[in-house]
């Protein structure tokens, strides 16, 4: 029987930068950058192409000049050739947001590996790929008893050390409500970017109006559905005969008999939970994984993520 | 009558108090939620989906047949039915008053059960296991009824009277003990019924009309079952001790006889009966006081039973009086004689099987015999010529005759003569102990009740196999005068006229008497060849009653007699066992009985004379070598069927219901896993990190 299920679960928390992402790590994904699907512009030059025109070096097109143009993008050598004046205009390089928002309501502080921890470390890993990108990186933690706290717009390496503390400190725990939190987080969108939420998405009230506010205002939304293997397959943890189990978040309790007809129920209802998501996920066209919290961080950087597109 | 299996419950109280606490309790924890452990998860939003048995907030929930209800209400049954000792009676039970009849007979000490103990050491714990069994109603049953204990061979004793303590009747089976008797049930059932019969309802807890409960334990070898019957109301059952195979060969008969021209030399008969389905061969040994002298040359061949070893028990005729239509069953026999041996002096001759078998009682037979020595004779009154010639050619060591007032002078000394002849009237009134051939009836005995007289008088019949009649034919006697007798029950008659005996043996303590009712002079018997005999088989006969130069057998069952001086007070008895015992001697005489186990019986007294001893020796009953137990009983005209041959006849349920009462157990384990079986994780990781939850994305 797993110790979870013996009520010991492994609560061993995170306690330097370090042990959310070490140097090892940091050296296989330090290539490695967000991508977007969507390339948006941004506050200030970046190094990120943007579909805007603009001061970069990278050539685009010609148009004719209009009164108010910067003369400095006249081409004096085309007017030389035609009397005329035309303007150069250059692709701009702009720079990406990149928004994670991370789960920390109770729910998250279960599992062994625990869901929070792993939230932490792969908020850690992926908002480095972003700092070492000269991404503006926003770190968010909502569902948490003081309410959404964020750090916002990180950009370069330097800020990893300040990036990795804020995360180190963050407390699970609470009830927040996910509507709220992401309807704070879409009201404080500067610019577009890539915007991940990681959450176990198990949300009484729902996650589609959450998720509305989010999605298709300019992020680039993906959704890391972390689940601990106890959750997936709690029959093969040890859980078996007669359970009174408690909800972490509302301490709703519900009685159980862990008979494998009821735990294939259970998977099933998972399945059915999980699916629901995804499906939500692409009529909107949000990216949808769940992730077990088995799963080695570099193992699902280098190659699912990679995989499926969020990095490269 | 057939049996009955009924069940008896040695603690029914515990078994239902238990039944009665646990049960309820049982249901009750049903009814009432499960007790669960606690843990926390991140939501109970999925299993609250999933769960089935997520109860209303009420404390009880509705009673829904499960499995495992049931197989926990069954084991529950089977450990209170366990924990009230039940056993099972393969006999009958019975809820009145019982009688239990043991049977102690010579054949009962058969080994051939389980080759060490006897059938009587089986038969007594069957039959404490049965009392056991009577008074183990418990705390629910009415008051048991009254049981006895009788044991029987010859004669039948009780060994508890009716009472309502077992142990009491468990000491009494105790006390029984094995005899080397006859089997003979008639006193038994006397004695049974005599106390059975209920005059007191209240006290005695049965009804007038409530026949007792016969319960026997036998071989069904018994001699007068055929003149038995089973009373209305009474019921009877047998239970068989032995096998119905068992094979036995035995010493039927011993004798010895002096020769009559050498008195020094011993001639000894022996017949050995084979009771068994096929014919046997063994050797016989010989052996006077322990001394081994002489062995049969080549063994003898002892031809098998003929007919059935089984069987209806009671007469040898059983299978006759079961109405079969087979014919009788008869034992093989083998007569042997042994070389004449030299043995001037007293002694115990014994004769033994040199072959083991499963009843050895009967291995060996003895015979008592003493010196040499000839009879003396007195002779008292006027007695016809006839008489006195033929006693006076008897062959003794002295013939002395006296008038009425010499004998009443001397023959106060017992032992001076060994038999006396005399006419009734020169006897005296009260006869001085001794021997008595008396030709005339005498005033001098009590229970001859004279109240007349008859005149021609022939023999009607006669007791021919009486050694007195021995090659004597009456035939032709004819009886001119004889005084009529009424004679007492106890007085033997052995040769009958019309309406009154003509000859009859008395004993009275130490006086024995032959008594012809007529003088010899008024019939024409004197004539007559069968007279001279008649007179030297009484004088010998007589004479041989307790001092004889050759000794009878002696069998269980009757009473030896020695004639001591008349000062002697008390004698020694040694028993076969070895014990000793002190007898009080009273008129000359010391007497015991009756005899219980064969072997050789020793006396010893000190007279003027010295120090004086008799040694009689007591051989198993005949009959008893048929050892193979009968599986029914003929009583009278009705079949008693035998039941638990062998083994208890009361065994033990518990230990099935303990066993149920696992299995039971391994059964509900069996289906609480089934229902929480959780097939094992294959392996500690998935290959494939994301491997356990594929089929989830792909949903």
């Amino acid at each position: 029987m797993s110790l979870f299920f013996q009520g010991q679960p492994n609560r061993k928390r995170p306690e330097r930068v370090d042990d959310l992402i070490d140097a090892a790590l940091m050296a296989r994904i330090g290539q490695l950058d967000v991508v977007s699907r969507k390339i948006f512009t941004g506050k200030i030059q970046g190094e990120r192409r943007s579909k805007r025109r603009g001061q970069s070096v990278e050539f685009a097109d010609f148009r004719p000049y209009v009164h108010g143009d910067d003369l400095r993008f006249i081409d004096w050598n085309i007017f030389g050739r035609l009397d005329r004046l035309f303007l150069k205009i250059f692709l701009e390089e702009e720079d990406l947001s990149l928004v994670i928002a991370i789960d920390t309501s109770a729910s998250m502080d279960w599992g062994d590996p625990n869901k929070m921890v792993f939230a932490q470390r792969l908020a850690m890993a992926l908002g480095y790929i972003g700092l070492v990108n000269h991404n503006r990186v926003t770190i968010a933690a909502f569902g948490g008893e003081g309410g959404m706290q964020k750090i916002s717009n990180l950009r370069g390496r330097r800020k990893t050390s300040e990036m990795g503390k804020w995360i180190l400190n963050l407390k699970s725990g609470g009830t927040g409500s996910f509507e709220e939190s992401m309807k704070a987080l879409a009201l404080a969108r500067q610019g577009r970017g890539v915007m991940v939420v990681v959450s176990d998405f198990l949300i009484k009230d729902g996650y589609e109006k959450g998720l509305r506010y989010v999605a298709g205002r300019g992020y680039d939304l993906w959704c890391m559905q972390t689940l601990a293997p106890q959750e997936i397959d709690p029959g093969a943890h040890g859980l078996v005969g007669d359970w009174r189990l408690t909800d972490a978040e509302d301490r709703d309790e519900a009685e159980v008999t862990a008979s494998p007809g009821l735990v294939e129920q259970y998977r099933a209802n998972l399945g059915a939970w999980c699916a629901g998501l995804r499906d939500f996920a692409i009529r909107r066209s949000i990216m949808h994984m769940v992730v077990d919290t088995s799963t080695e961080i570099d193992a699902l950087l280098l190659e699912y993520l990679r995989q499926r597109g969020l990095v490269r | 009558m057939s049996a009955m299996l009924a069940i008896v419950w040695m603690t029914p109280l515990i078994g239902a108090a238990i039944a009665a606490v646990l049960v309820p309790l049982l249901v009750a924890l049903y009814f009432l939620k499960l007790r669960r452990r606690a843990t926390a998860v991140p939501s109970t939003l999925l299993w609250k989906r999933s769960v089935e048995d997520v109860r209303a907030n009420t404390p009880f929930q509705r009673l829904r047949p499960s499995v495992l209800l049931f197989l926990q209400l069954g084991l529950l049954a089977f450990v209170a039915f366990a924990l009230m000792q039940p056993r099972m009676d393969l006999g009958l039970s019975s809820s009145g008053r019982t009688v239990i009849i043991i049977d102690a007979s010579a054949s009962m000490s058969a080994t051939d059960l389980d080759g060490e103990k006897s059938r009587l050491a089986i038969a007594k714990t069957q039959a404490k296991e049965r009392i056991d069994q009577l008074f183990a109603g418990g705390l629910f049953s009415t008051i048991p009824g009254e049981t006895m204990v009788i044991s029987f061979s010859d004669t039948a004793k009780i060994m508890q009277p009716f009472t309502r303590s077992s142990g009491d009747l468990k000491r009494a089976v105790d006390r029984i003990e094995q005899t080397d008797g006859g089997s003979r049930i008639g006193d038994a059932l006397s004695l049974a019924r005599a106390f059975a019969t209920v005059v007191n309802p209240e006290t005695q807890g049965a009804t007038p009309s409530e026949g007792a409960s016969l319960e026997l334990w036998s071989d069904g070898r018994i001699a007068d079952l055929a003149a038995e019957a089973i009373r209305p109301g009474e019921t009877v059952a047998y239970h068989v001790c032995g096998r119905a195979d068992g094979a036995n060969v035995g010493i039927e008969g011993i004798a010895a006889e002096r020769s009559a021209t050498e008195p020094g030399v011993i001639q000894v008969f022996v017949t050995v009966r084979n009771d068994g389905p096929e014919a046997i061969e063994t050797d016989l040994e010989l052996a006077i006081d322990g001394v081994r002298r002489s062995v049969t040359p080549k063994p003898v061949k002892v031809p098998a039973a003929s007919n059935g070893l089984a069987g209806a028990g009671g007469a040898s005729v059983s299978a006759t009086a079961a109405g079969s239509t087979s014919a009788p069953y008869k034992p093989g026999y083998e007569r042997v004689t042994f070389p004449p041996i030299i043995q001037p002096r007293a002694g115990v001759i014994s004769v033994s099987l040199v072959r083991a078998d499963s009843m050895i009682a009967d291995n060996r037979a003895s015979i008592a015999v003493s010196a040499p020595r000839r009879l003396r004779i007195a002779v008292v009154g006027s007695i016809d010529f006839a008489t006195k010639n033929v006693v006076t050619a008897i062959p003794a060591e002295k013939v002395e005759f006296l008038s009425a007032a010499e004998f009443a002078t001397r023959g106060v000394k017992s032992d001076e003569f060994d038999v006396v002849v005399a006419t009734p009237a020169a006897l005296p009134a009260q006869l001085p102990p001794g021997r008595y051939l008396v030709l005339g009836v005498p005033a001098g005995i009590e229970g001859l009740n004279p109240y007349g007289g008859k005149e021609k008088l022939s023999v009607r019949s006669q007791r021919s196999e009486h050694p007195l009649l021995h090659a004597v034919n009456l035939d032709d006697l004819f009886i001119a005068r004889a005084t009529a007798i009424a004679p007492a029950s106890d007085v033997e008659s052995i040769v009958e006229g019309p309406d009154v005996p003509l000859v009859v043996v008395a004993r009275r303590g130490p006086v024995a008497a032959v008594i012809t009712t007529f003088e010899p002079l008024d019939s024409n018997w004197p004539f007559q060849r069968g007279f001279v005999t008649f007179i030297a088989n009484a004088v010998e006969w007589l004479g041989a009653l307790d001092q004889a130069a050759v000794q009878e057998e002696h069998h269980p069952g009757e009473t030896l007699s020695v004639r001591t001086a008349a000062g002697v007070k008390e004698a020694m008895l040694t028993l076969p066992d070895g014990t000793t015992q002190p007898l009080q001697a009273r008129e000359g005489s010391v007497t015991y009985g009756p005899l219980v186990r064969s072997g050789t019986y020793e006396f010893r007294w000190t007279d003027d004379r010295g120090e004086q001893r008799r040694m009689f020796a007591v051989n198993t009953a005949e009959g008893e070598g048929r050892i193979a137990a009968a599986d029914q009983l003929s009583v009278g005209a009705q079949v008693v069927l035998g039941t638990g041959s062998e083994g208890g006849s009361l065994s033990d349920l518990w230990p099935f219901a303990l066993a149920a009462a696992l299995v039971l157990l391994v059964l509900e384990w069996w289906a609480y896993h089934r229902k929480n079986w959780i097939r094992p994780a294959r392996g500690a990781k998935p290959v494939r990190p994301l491997g356990a939850i594929a089929p989830i994305i792909r949903a």
